[in-house]
């Protein structure tokens, strides 16, 4: 069973992808991930008819999925799909996706990424605001350390719902986006992490072990000179997956442990 | 078990964490005051019945991650007992999965640990 298509969301949206298969007539498997998060949509000859992430199923784990702003795709050819959830037209559900895509073209004007943090305006709204729970919800959430990504996580919302709440509380004059806790948050790995973690995989791969780990950044959508901090054990845990020998992983985790845990 | 636990808990984003049996029976628990005897028998029990329950269809789960509002709760299945570490929503599951297979591999190793398990040993409810 070969899988056909690969790439990250960053690059190419969920929508542009699901369009592309379903154009295509496709049947089979897209897995999506994004860090420990993960979901599934299926397709039968280009009709998706069923889709699922965490503990949102059918419909609302599309929209859930479409919400994914960063992650991986891969697309697994003729796998069927082990139930069906979803009886709304294909169509329908690209034009709900589509409207959400246009929606946040708005909102990226406001909020720069979902890793984004936001504070409440000490001065508040000038006019009078009347919130839904959803928003009393996220609103209380915000304390200028959270970003939108770990709001949405603690919710068990979607990235988009929390973004355009967000947008509209901020558009509302209720927040402000910190200044520098973006920075704070994406704090970037330094040379000599990589040069550990080259040096503890190469003893076990071989002069193939960097080539792996430059791999490995590309597919997570990342550079070697802007890492993430936040990303670091990610991708020692991927690159680990490859060192077929169940003693020698443990071995090369556990240097990269204390590694991890000494930055 | 209790180095091992200690060495968990030392993941940045760890509140505590803690070894039971298969019925739910706390084992070893090294966790904060704040995380209650009976709110960790709950989710030791809650923890198992879900085990239980997904045993079936998920024949090889050794491992979830289970997502709730205040936290996140990785159980690894050692078939014998289950460890159970409770965290804060933002840990870094990667790094919090590699430090638990480091502890795992140890004990697994380690005759008198295993001696322990299977002491502790009973059949899943």
């Amino acid at each position: 069973m070969a899988e056909v298509l690969r790439g990250n969301l960053a690059q190419l949206s969920l929508l542009d992808i699901l369009r592309m298969l379903s154009s295509g007539s496709r049947t089979g498997r897209l897995d999506v991930r994004q860090g420990a998060k993960t979901g599934e949509v299926y397709l039968q000859r280009g009709i998706i008819v069923h889709a699922v992430t965490g503990a949102q199923m059918g419909e609302k784990g599309v929209y859930a999925l479409m919400g994914w702003l960063e992650g991986e795709f891969s697309f697994t050819p003729d796998v069927e799909a082990p139930e069906r959830s979803i009886e709304t037209t294909t169509e329908q559900l690209m034009l709900e996706a589509s409207r959400q895509a246009e929606q946040w073209e708005d909102i990226k004007d406001v909020i720069s990424s979902t890793e984004a943090v936001f504070n409440i305006n000490p001065s508040g709204s000038t006019s009078t605001v009347s919130l839904k729970p959803i928003e009393w919800q996220v609103l209380a959430q915000i304390n200028g350390e959270k970003s939108v990504v770990e709001i949405a996580e603690i919710l068990s919302l979607n990235e988009f719902e929390v973004a355009r709440i967000v947008f509209s509380l901020t558009t509302a004059g209720l927040l402000h986006e910190v200044t520098g806790a973006k920075r704070t948050f994406k704090e970037i790995v330094d040379e000599g992490f990589f040069e550990q973690l080259a040096e503890n995989f190469t003893e076990v791969m071989g002069p193939i072990g960097p080539v792996i780990i430059e791999d490995e950044i590309r597919l997570m959508g990342e550079a070697r000179d802007a890492f993430p901090q936040s990303k670091a054990a990610e991708l020692v845990e991927r690159v680990s997956l490859e060192i077929a020998d169940s003693s020698k992983r443990m071995d090369f985790q556990k240097k990269m442990v204390q590694v991890l845990k000494g930055s | 078990m209790k180095a091992g636990l200690q060495e968990i808990n030392e993941t940045v984003g760890v509140w505590g964490s803690l070894l039971c049996t298969n019925q739910g029976e706390i084992i070893e628990n090294l966790s904060p005051p704040t995380l209650t005897k009976p709110t960790l028998e709950n989710i030791a029990r809650h923890v198992v019945e879900l085990l239980s329950g997904t045993a079936e269809r998920l024949a090889d789960l050794e491992e979830a991650v289970f997502h709730y509002q205040d936290r996140k709760v990785l159980v690894i299945d050692l078939q014998q007992v289950v460890l159970i570490v409770i965290c804060t929503p933002s840990v870094d599951i990667p790094l919090l999965r590699m430090s638990v297979n480091v502890v795992v591999s140890r004990w697994k190793s380690d005759p008198a640990v295993q001696k322990d398990f299977k002491k502790n040993f009973v059949e899943r409810i």
